[in-house]
């Protein structure tokens, strides 16, 4: 195991969750043609994490791009597929992630007080994410 | 966050269950976005398209109507994922015809009015002046936000039904007035201004201008000078489009058109910072703009699409005209989206007809994004589109590839089966 660093932040979708980080510096949205419902594979146009799947992740990105429709898609992801990541951290939660995982109870979380939060977190670290306290608790992948 | 009677009322299930469980939402929500207090809500416009909500969300719909919930505000739709009146023209998965009608019954019983329209703005839901909205579609909401002056976020397709059930919204974001102020300006060259739009052009023209003043912004609102006095609908229709495809938030403060930006000075809240991020938009950045848009430089085209967002009944006008007497060519399908309000109207004046004799088809209700396309087209098939918002949103891998283009050389394209574009390249 890495060293383990703890980060702070605004709680959004009160829980607690952790598992492998998939980060990117870059917009995403949930839509079914954005991030497939079955497998949470992202098919966005260049997008860093084209061909990657979110699913039972703590997924880390800028903030919701593209359309509204992404509430229900992410709805069906969690209620039938199973297919949603086990937590997010944004930079800044647009108020449709805010929705999804309000409405859903995957805990978010935003504005990491320590930087921006793909600065502070890889690809593979183990994250545990706890918004009842607004806390992010990373172990660096050794 | 402050709660007044009415919300605790209906928070503690005295209006019932669907109420109950709305407020429970719209409470969290207010109190994760640091809202002060809930205010009424005065529209409402959801989505309804299975391709994108999923089986999800179609037991989610069922489910409020089993708990009894009505909007309390005017509710209208967006498009579906199917063509009712065309059902022979495109290949549905199984399955999709009856979940679809089943959204439809939903509503019926939630009392959404059925416009299955992605511009509620031009029709039968025009908000006024300072109204607060729970709206989906970002373009839509632009407009309304941008244009009329009413107050919406791009709303998730979750928290817009629940608060029409509850009537109540919590107020953020664009819904506060000290929100609603410039963050970064951009500036159009008068040459540039002159040379947009016109016949045959303003939908690819002002979907490009909209996508560059987004792109530029992101997640600010910016302010926008240099654009004519006057605007048409359709243009205005076209810059609004970026909202969501580039723009994440839904308010444009466009002096000369929005209300609350008569002068630039007024649109930063009463002085231009000194600091401002500026953005000089010319001629280049619309050439760069087109050349962005298209992701092949393949000339023979299989499909032609136009109507993202959906046409008004001036713009199937112009489609009709730009057709003439030619025909679609063999192997090229030419499709043009509108709603089934001005279809009926398209219908009346002969236009769908003429579209039909020409071998292109007016559909009503939907469009390549609620459709099922990867179902209905492989990512060998190339489209050519007159809309950024339609060509950002579908891309993809496993998805068809894009010419983008003017209406005229979209037009042309279907006529001749090549596309050969004659602006901005």
């Amino acid at each position: 195991m890495g060293e383990t660093i703890t980060l702070h932040g605004r709680p959004i979708s009160r829980g607690v969750a952790e598992g492998e980080a998939i980060v990117t510096d870059k917009a995403l949205s949930f839509i079914a043609a954005a991030i497939t419902n079955d497998e949470g594979i992202v098919r966005m146009d260049g997008h860093p994490l084209q061909g990657r799947s979110v699913m039972g992740k703590v997924l880390v990105y800028d903030t919701d791009i593209y359309s509204t429709g992404a509430g229900l898609s992410f709805y069906t992801k969690w209620k039938i597929d199973k297919s949603t990541p086990r937590a997010i951290i944004c930079r800044e939660m647009h108020n449709i992630g805010g929705g999804f995982t309000i409405y859903t109870g995957v805990p978010s979380i935003d504005r990491i007080r320590e930087g921006l939060p793909w600065d502070l977190i890889g690809d593979g670290d183990w994250v545990r994410v706890d918004s009842e306290r607004g806390i992010v608790e990373v172990t660096k992948r050794s | 966050m402050r709660l007044g009677d009415i919300d605790k009322r209906r928070l503690d299930g005295e209006e019932g269950p669907a109420v109950r469980h709305a407020m429970e939402h719209l409470v969290k929500m207010g109190e994760a976005f640091e809202a002060e207090e809930m205010v009424d809500l005065h529209s409402c416009h959801l989505l309804s398209d299975y391709r994108t909500m999923g089986e999800g969300g179609l037991q989610f719909y069922e489910q409020l109507v089993e708990w009894g919930g009505a909007m309390l505000v005017p509710t209208t739709c967006d498009p579906m994922s199917m063509d009712l009146k065309n059902m022979d023209k495109f290949d549905w998965p199984e399955g999709y015809p009856e979940r679809q009608t089943r959204i439809s019954d939903a509503f019926r019983e939630l009392g959404v009015a059925l416009t299955f329209s992605c511009t509620p703005h031009l029709g039968h839901n025009v908000p006024k002046f300072g109204e607060n909205l729970a709206w989906v579609e970002g373009n839509a909401t632009g407009y309304a936000n941008s244009v009329l002056g009413a107050r919406g976020n791009r709303e998730d397709s979750i928290t817009a039904p629940l608060a029409g059930i509850a009537g109540r919204t919590p107020k953020f974001g664009l819904l506060d007035p000290r929100n609603r102020v410039g963050e970064c300006l951009v500036e159009i060259d008068p040459n540039l201004m002159e040379r947009l739009g016109g016949d045959g052009r303003r939908c690819a023209d002002f979907e490009a201008l909209g996508m560059i003043i987004g792109d530029f912004a992101y997640d600010r609102v910016p302010v926008v000078v240099g654009l004519r006095p006057n605007m048409e609908t359709e243009e205005l229709k076209a810059i609004c489009a970026a909202c969501s495809p580039a723009l994440i938030g839904t308010l444009m403060l466009l002096v000369g058109v929005s209300p609350e930006a008569n002068t630039v000075e007024e649109a930063f809240g009463g002085e231009v910072p000194r600091d401002v991020d500026r953005l000089w938009v010319d001629a280049d950045a619309m050439r760069r703009a087109y050349e962005q848009l298209s992701n092949t430089a393949k000339e023979d085209v299989d499909v032609v699409m136009s109507g993202c967002p959906f046409k008004t009944i001036y713009e199937i006008q112009e489609v009709a005209e730009l057709l003439g007497d030619n025909t679609v060519e063999d192997g090229v399908k030419f499709i043009i989206h509108t709603d089934r309000v001005t279809h009926v109207l398209a219908e009346h004046m002969g236009l769908t007809d003429r579209i039909a004799r020409a071998g292109a088809l007016l559909t009503t209700d939907t469009c390549e994004y609620c459709m099922p396309i990867e179902h209905m087209y492989g990512p060998d098939t190339v489209i050519a589109a007159d809309s950024m918002k339609m060509r950002r949103l579908v891309a993809g891998e496993g998805k068809p590839t894009w010419r983008y283009g003017t209406l005229t050389d979209c037009v042309n394209a279907a006529i001749t089966g090549k596309f050969r574009p004659t602006h901005w390249n």
